[in-house]
């Protein structure tokens, strides 16, 4: 051992110099090459490592406000929504190929070799089936496959299927309102997807509470309907039992109050479920009740009368002579319907018997410029307004390019095209004292539970005075207690109405078809106090083809029905005044 | 060449147990402050954590809560109702004379 104090060897401090100098170059190279990389990563790479960096520690996360609800006029769902799960795929991460095509085809049913091509596919991102049912993403989930992803969606539920799906109509794939209310209010009902920042640790859990945001700007809105839901049900249910009774090809039904011009229901037959749309044609998504136009026949009638009565141009008790069935125009024969061969009338008689001549007689007093006057102020030739989307405006041509033959036709509902709308929105002004009103499907909009608009009944205008009304109710009532109409009468209740039996226009042939006609019939009850407006409307049925036998029924059961349920006692019913008191 | 190097290595410290002991009182209180400024961290994300937990089981429940609610829906369909009624418990709508409205003032 070296004892203490001895000075260091001459070799030994050489060695000692040379290894300090060692570990002192590699300290000055290391330094210099973290300063290096710091430089680079300070500030050559800064960007993009801090937004890297961001990505490791942050995260997105989607608060997804549905769209909203669709409720009837008592808040029943009619539309609403279900998370569900869509799959996707990222095939670089996939190995096994054809296993992962098989097993992803036998759990969402799916062609294996379509799969296969979406395996093989260079795209970061493919789609293999959106909106699975709640079984089927979680069987796939289990599995575990790699390269297999699963993203929450909202899907579009019509839980009452096939129940007022012409109105309600339906959404696309990505919740995009295509058809009825779903499309008309599609910016009021469509749903916010919020996105948040957060942290997340080193696991990727999110730390950090999402910060809750604003209601007033981020939830969606419901609608409410006027719809009924019972009213609904049973006026499509009657009308279904119709058509299918007398083979016809479609049918509507339209049930309003007439005061407010709330429409309680909407039916259209065939119809469609809403669930599963794309698995229908076309043809049945149409609400042919807004925008189909057609010839009305008889149904118009009253429109002429009332016209004719407002005007002073006639008196109920003025007497026509129906000239036995036999009457021209020009050159052009008209008769009656079933060769009736009618002699004097009376107004109210020629509505109850549905003169065609009769009719014709009373519009001839009132001339061509005052009929067609009133034809607009009762809403025909232009859209009512009703808040659905593809209403049609019928067809009305203007007084100037009428022949002479054309006060006579329109008179009895030829050579005018009306939609079902139209003609009860004309009748509820008839029933309601003379105000035209302006048909409404919606009565309200909420936010989180809470009305924020309401839709309250408007008036458009005065169509005839309430004189006018109260003599075509007492016409009306006649029709259904002595005319045409007595298929249509309730024993409970006294109603009014109007048959119709229109020929249809037969495109190929250029003439009126002898087979297919459009039986119809319209009316309100109870007749003094009316509480719904009914318009019945059957295409080409078979067995009979007369309104009043193929119609009329349909609007007994669902005037008699709908009543029942509005809690509008009958005239035979007993009734007690109890005091809660 | 390396004196420096030298001199640092021979350098000693003295510290005198006065000193020695405000030194020691210092390191405390900075390790007291730094956990002070670490413990309302460290509970944050323990909170965060539970929320999380909590609201995914929210979420879960409001999953759950939406497919009841379809469910009571599609079970209240009138249609389905009416065909129970008619055909599995033969109920008919009351006859003339059955019914009694009574109006509550």
């Amino acid at each position: 051992m070296r004892k203490k104090n001895q000075p260091l060897s001459k070799d030994f401090r050489s060695i000692l110099r040379f290894r300090l100098a060692l570990i002192a170059c590699f300290f000055i190279l290391y330094g210099t090459a973290l300063g290096t990389r710091l430089f680079f990563l300070q500030v050559i790479n800064h960007d993009e490592l801090v937004a890297q960096s961001k990505e490791q520690y942050q995260g997105i996360t989607e608060i997804v406000y549905g769209r909203g609800t669709i409720y009837d006029r008592n808040q029943n769902e009619l539309a609403m929504n279900i998370e569900v799960e869509s799959i996707n795929i990222t095939p670089s991460k996939i190995i096994d190929k054809h296993q992962t095509a098989k097993l992803l085809a036998s759990h969402l049913n799916l062609d294996s070799k379509t799969i296969f091509t979406k395996l093989s596919s260079k795209r970061p991102f493919v789609w293999i089936k959106r909106k699975c049912d709640l079984q089927e993403s979680g069987k796939l989930r289990r599995l575990d496959l790699p390269g297999v992803g699963f993203i929450s969606e909202q899907k579009r539920l019509y839980p009452k299927r096939e129940l007022g799906a012409n109105v309600t109509g339906f959404v696309g794939m990505d919740n995009q309102g295509l058809a009825g209310v779903e499309h008309f209010y599609q910016s009021t009902l469509k749903g916010t997807t919020v996105r948040r920042v957060i942290e997340k640790d080193a696991r990727g859990r999110n730390i950090g509470a999402i910060q809750q945001t604003e209601k007033s700007e981020t939830t969606s809105k419901d609608v409410v309907l006027t719809l009924d839901e019972v009213v609904q049900f049973i006026a499509e249910h009657h009308l279904k039992d119709q058509v299918e009774k007398y083979q016809a090809k479609s049918g509507t039904a339209i049930v309003m109050e007439p005061y407010t011009g709330e429409i309680l229901a909407l039916a259209n037959f065939p119809q469609f479920n809403p669930n599963k749309f794309s698995a229908y044609p076309p043809q049945k998504w149409a609400n042919p009740a807004i925008s189909s136009s057609f010839e009305p026949g008889s149904i118009f009638k009253p429109i002429a009368a009332a016209a004719a009565l407002d005007s002073g141009a006639v008196d109920l008790d003025d007497l026509f002579f129906c000239e036995n069935g036999k009457f021209h125009i020009g050159r052009v024969p008209i008769g009656e319907a079933s060769s009736h061969r009618f002699g004097w009338l009376s107004l109210q008689s020629i509505i109850a018997k549905s003169s065609n001549i009769g009719i014709i007689k009373i519009a001839q007093q009132l001339g061509d410029q005052k009929f067609s006057n009133y034809i607009r102020k009762f809403g025909f030739g232009e859209k009512t307004g009703v808040d659905l989307p593809g209403e049609s405006s019928g067809q009305l041509k203007d007084v100037s390019q009428w022949s002479d033959l054309s006060l006579a036709s329109i008179s009895f509902g030829h050579e005018i095209a009306v939609t079902p709308i139209q003609m009860v929105t004309a009748l509820s002004a008839i029933a309601n004292g003379g105000n035209l009103m302006l048909p409404r499907i919606t009565k309200a909009v909420l936010k989180n539970g809470k009305i924020v608009e309401t839709f309250k009944p408007k008036r458009i205008r005065r169509v005839i005075s309430d004189k006018t009304s109260r003599q075509m109710i007492e016409v009306l009532k006649n029709t259904v207690k002595n005319g045409t109409g007595i298929p249509a009468a309730l024993a409970e209740f006294e109603a009014a109405g109007k048959t119709g039996t229109a020929q249809k226009y037969d495109q190929a042939s250029g003439a009126y078809s002898k087979e297919d006609y459009l039986a119809s019939f319209i009316g309100f009850v109870p007749a003094d106090a009316p509480k719904i407006v009914v318009l019945v409307m059957i295409d080409s049925p078979r067995k009979a083809h007369w309104g009043g036998e193929v119609a009329g029924p349909v609007f007994r059961k669902i005037s008699k029905e709908v009543l029942r349920y509005l809690n509008v006692p009958s005239k035979n019913e007993r009734v007690y005044f109890l005091n809660r008191a | 060449m390396f004196s420096w190097i030298r001199r640092i290595a021979k350098t000693r410290v003295h510290v005198s147990p006065r000193r020695f002991r405000m030194l020691l009182m210092i390191s405390i209180l900075l390790m007291v402050g730094a956990m002070g400024f670490v413990w309302p961290n460290v509970k944050k994300v323990k909170m965060s954590y539970e929320y999380q937990r909590l609201a995914q089981e929210q979420h879960q429940l409001l999953e759950e809560n939406q497919l009841l609610r379809v469910e009571r829906a599609s079970l209240q369909s009138l249609d389905r109702i009416y065909t129970l009624a008619k055909e599995h418990t033969d109920l008919e709508p009351p006859k003339e004379g059955q019914m009694i409205t009574v109006f509550l003032k």
